[in-house]
């Protein structure tokens, strides 16, 4: 349970304080590196990452949607095809969680190449 | 086995990093997108919640200040004209980079790079009118004879482009995020492209539509359904002006044999009606206060970023506010401390096609004057996103470009039409705005103005000293009579232009004995004028109402003004309606059924406004459009191009001569006339409307019209706002239609204490995601207008930020 919550402040601060200075294909990378480092299992790797990552977006998407007032999320529903504005939420949060998952899982099952057979249960 | 999991797992999550950063045919890049800290997020902050207070700014020679009042509009305060202009370059940019990047890429023939394959027929059409040929030729003529130009063009440019290495990726317009592609370096050449892209969207020709025309009718009904000067011709500078010049000679020759074959070839698409503008100015005599007052509104396609951006220029020795155009120098339709003006278009002939006689399928030599010419070749390269490039070879003459050839448009192999056209000369637009952007009095703007080429506008003027003026100014060719309204033969030199009239014989007034000067794109001159001018696309409506209401208003204040721009009588109906009700037979009437009553007794009633709220317009537009194809959809042939006669024309001859052969179709069996025309448009309508009244519950004018302004990538819906409520119509004061209209109204009250006043169908912003983007649009809709007087550096009233640029 610490290793999940480790990971996901980490994770949660790669996205935040890194961020906003690199692509989200090089937070892909830095994820998968954190998880490797911290070495939770392969299912927790991937929950704690994707939820870390996901739910950092949503929050992100929702302060800067808080703060401006814009009516660009509304607009980019539409032009999008979605049916409301928290849909396009949602949908951030959850490509977050895709991205963030798979990045995890990869750093965790690349650890676990450099491990003997079942030293590791799935879940730690 | 833990080897082939992880193989699995890494090639989905490199898959997912790779497929959502690539665009899939329409499918922007999601995950570029979407991402909080780069995606369309960030594009959510209004500008007044992140801005520079200091930026360094490299070339400047001083500091600049930009002080932003509450409608986002910068007022730029420079030392001199170089910094200024790079300021412009740099806040322009700011504000509008891809609508500006967007627009030249248009007029450079390179939408396909954006779009894709879609667009390959329309950049070829652009390219083939030579836009591109004609902004190098322009850039060539300005660096070599016009240097003090250029460089202030280079100035400008190097702002955007300061601009442009300046942003991020989280900074960049939402447009290129959705499109996924980035700004290129800005130019000269580009800002040069821009002005004719501006001629391209404001001239037109009708010459092969016109050739097919004489072929079909003959020229006594072509002469007759659409004559040179209409009956009542309320010409741009008045009748009774005395032409105190000696014209240029040119005649005749004696015998002139058009072409004559018919013509089937997919002819370009042309300005469309309601492009046009009004624009005046009323002496100190008729206003309340005893200063000038001017007033222009442009009617220009309602898009959104808007086409127009205001800016207040200042520089140690001038300040000049107005409608700037993103990617041009300068004002263009404002204002300074002395003087101010406005522009509409001054639509004529200036464009002419030539059927070109080649030796042989290679085209390499044409005939001329009894002699084999060598033709040159421009190759245009397209690139088409997602596809391999498109060559496309554009064979020149000397009258210009071959446009309509056996690649392009035609149905015989045969066809070779070379478009001449004053757009393609050399010109230095440009420098007509800077010199009137710090103009004095009249001199300074007659000068100015000999600069101007193309597109020919109408310029109105007006000063602190208290002249009025108007001036009709392009290049125009000195033509004999007749000459180039068809198409011509390209091998016969006496259909080559003889020339240009002088900037001094270009139609013009100052201070007329009627103390005001005004124009609505109808006919410059009356016809004593002693060139041959024409044009198929004059308006006939507008500027009579104007000039009938300048002419009895008195005491005229800037509200006065504001009502006259959105003056919405229907001058076209109170002429046309009348005759169309007395040529209802009373029997036809007693036969109607309750709608048909209901309609009718709505427009007998009519007072001729249109207002948003009104059915009458909707009612007298659905019956005259019926009734006009009624009348002239029998001429029509597929693929073979013609125009039909205006609704001026149309309307006398009903008026007149409502018995004549020209009703009759002499396709069916009966007997066509006004009467059974009239009847059967009406029954017509009353399906229309009835069908309207079930579907939308709402025959309002409003509705029916559906006024919308549209985002430049007409896909983007929700950047767009679609059914806005607000009246007028074509040939209305008011001209607002579906998607044409107002596109900027200004009031401008000379003088100490004068002030200002304007507004268009937007906001400064071009950020979809700022709220400045379509602030002013309810506005403009209602007929409110915003103060745009010019302002000191300490008068700006609640300055919504200030930046400082230093060198």
């Amino acid at each position: 349970m610490k290793k999940f919550l480790g990971l996901f402040i980490l994770v949660s601060l790669l996205v935040v304080l890194v961020g906003p200075y690199v692509p989200y294909w090089v937070l892909m990378i830095g994820v998968a590196l954190a998880s490797f480092l911290i070495g939770s299992g392969n299912f927790s790797s991937f929950l704690s990452c994707g939820l870390s990552f996901g739910l950092t977006w949503l929050v992100l998407s929702l302060y800067i949607s808080i703060i401006t007032d814009s009516e660009l999320p509304q607009r980019m529903s539409k032009l999008m095809g979605l049916e409301n504005e928290s849909l396009i939420l949602i949908g951030t949060g959850v490509l977050g969680f895709i991205v963030g998952s798979f990045s995890g899982l990869t750093g965790a099952i690349f650890r676990s190449l450099f491990q003997r057979k079942n030293s590791k249960s799935a879940l730690s | 086995m833990k080897y082939f999991g992880f193989s699995l797992v890494f090639l989905i999550t490199l898959g997912l990093g790779i497929a959502l950063s690539i665009q899939f045919g329409s499918i922007p890049p999601i995950g570029k997108l979407m991402d909080p800290n780069h995606g369309f997020w960030q594009n959510s902050y209004s500008e007044d919640m992140d801005f520079e207070e200091e930026l360094d700014l490299k070339n400047l020679r001083n500091k600049v200040k930009v002080i932003y009042d509450e409608n986002l509009i910068p007022h730029i305060f420079a030392d001199n004209e170089k910094d200024l202009y790079r300021v412009q370059g740099y806040i322009t940019a700011k504000h509008r980079l891809w609508q500006m990047e967007f627009q030249t890429m248009a007029a450079a023939g390179r939408i396909s790079e954006i779009i894709g394959p879609m667009a390959i027929e329309l950049d070829r059409m652009t390219r083939r009118k030579g836009l591109a040929f004609a902004a190098e030729t322009s850039l060539q003529y300005i660096q070599k004879e016009h240097p003090d130009t250029y460089e202030l063009v280079e100035a400008y440019a190097d702002g955007v482009n300061q601009y442009i290495e300046s942003l991020n990726a989280a900074e960049l317009p939402i447009e290129y995020k959705i499109l996924d592609y980035k700004p290129e370096t800005w130019s000269a050449y580009k800002s040069l492209l821009l002005l004719k892209y501006m001629a391209d969207m404001l001239v037109g020709d009708r010459d092969l539509e016109y050739t097919n025309l004489r072929n079909q009718i003959g020229q006594e009904m072509l002469d007759k359904l659409y004559p040179d000067f209409p009956e009542e011709n309320d010409p741009v500078i008045e009748a009774e002006r005395i032409w105190d010049f000696v014209p240029l000679e040119v005649s005749k020759p004696d015998s002139t044999g058009y072409p004559d074959a018919d013509i089937f070839v997919n002819t370009m698409p042309q300005p469309v009606e309601g492009i046009g503008s009004n624009n005046w100015a009323v002496s100190g005599t008729k206003t309340k206060s005893g200063n000038p007052i001017l007033a222009n509104d442009p009617h220009l396609s309602l898009n959104l970023p808007s086409l127009w951006y205001v800016m207040q220029l200042s520089t140690s020795t001038h300040s000049v506010k107005g409608a700037t155009l993103p990617g041009a120098l300068g004002i263009i339709s404002g204002f300074n401390q002395d003087i101010a003006w406005g522009v509409t278009n001054a639509t004529r002939d200036t464009r002419d096609w030539y059927a070109i006689q080649f030796k042989d399928e290679s085209r390499t030599e044409y005939l001329y004057d009894d002699v084999w010419v060598k033709s040159t070749f421009r190759i245009e390269e397209i690139k088409v996103k997602g596809q391999s490039t498109y060559l496309d070879t554009v064979v020149y003459t000397h009258h210009g470009p071959v446009v309509y050839d056996k690649t392009f448009r035609p149905d015989r192999k045969d066809v070779n039409f070379s478009l001449k056209w004053t757009a393609h000369l050399e010109s230095n637009e440009q420098k007509t705005f800077l010199l009137l952007n710090k103009g004095k009095n009249h001199d300074d703007y007659i000068n100015a103005l000999n600069h101007y080429t193309s597109p020919a506008q109408n310029f109105v003027f007006a000063s602190k000293d208290g002249d009025i003026a108007m001036k009709v100014q392009g290049r125009f060719p000195l033509k004999w009579e007749g000459q180039g309204k068809f198409l011509m033969d390209g091998k016969n030199p006496d259909f080559e232009w003889k020339g240009f009239i002088p900037n001094e014989h270009n139609p013009s007034t100052l201070n007329p004995v009627r103390e005001f000067v005004s124009s609505a794109n109808q006919h410059s001159v009356d016809p004593s004028y002693p060139y041959y001018m024409f044009d198929h696309s004059f308006e006939h409506y507008r500027n009579r109402r104007l000039n009938d209401r300048l002419q009895e208003m008195n005491q005229m204040t800037a509200q006065d003004m504001m009502a006259l721009q959105f003056d919405n009588f229907h001058l076209h109906a109170a002429e046309a309606l009348p005759v169309m009700l007395s040529l209802m037979d009373s029997t036809e009437i007693n036969q109607l059924d309750e709608m048909g009553i209901k309609y009718l007794s709505q427009l007998k009633k009519w007072n001729f406004y249109a207002f948003p709220n009104q059915e009458e317009p909707t009612l007298f537009h659905v019956w005259w459009e019926k009734l006009h194809d009624g009348v002239w959809s029998k001429w029509k042939t597929e693929g073979k191009p013609i125009v039909l006669p205006n609704k001026y024309q149309t309307t006398k001859l009903l008026l007149n001569e409502p018995e004549s052969e020209i009703f009759d179709n002499p396709a069916t069996s009966e007997k066509e006339t006004a009467k059974s025309l009239i009847k059967n448009s009406f029954s017509e309508m009353v399906e229309k409307i009835g069908e309207i009244e079930k579907t939308d519950k709402d025959y309002t004018w409003a509705n029916y019209k559906k006024t919308s302004i549209l985002h430049l990538v007409p896909n983007f819906k929700s950047f767009s706002h679609i059914n806005v409520y607000t009246g007028g119509g074509a040939g209305i004061l008011n001209a607002t239609s579906e998607r044409n209209g107002a596109s900027w109204r200004m009031i401008v009250e000379m003088g100490e204490g004068g002030e200002a006043f304007g507004i268009y169908p937007g906001g400064q912003s071009g950020n979809p995601g700022s709220k400045y983007y379509d602030n002013l649009l309810k506005k403009w809709a209602n007929g409110e207008y915003v103060d745009v007087s010019i302002q000191s550096e300490s008068g700006i009233s609640n300055p919504l930020f200030t930046t400082i640029f230093n060198n």
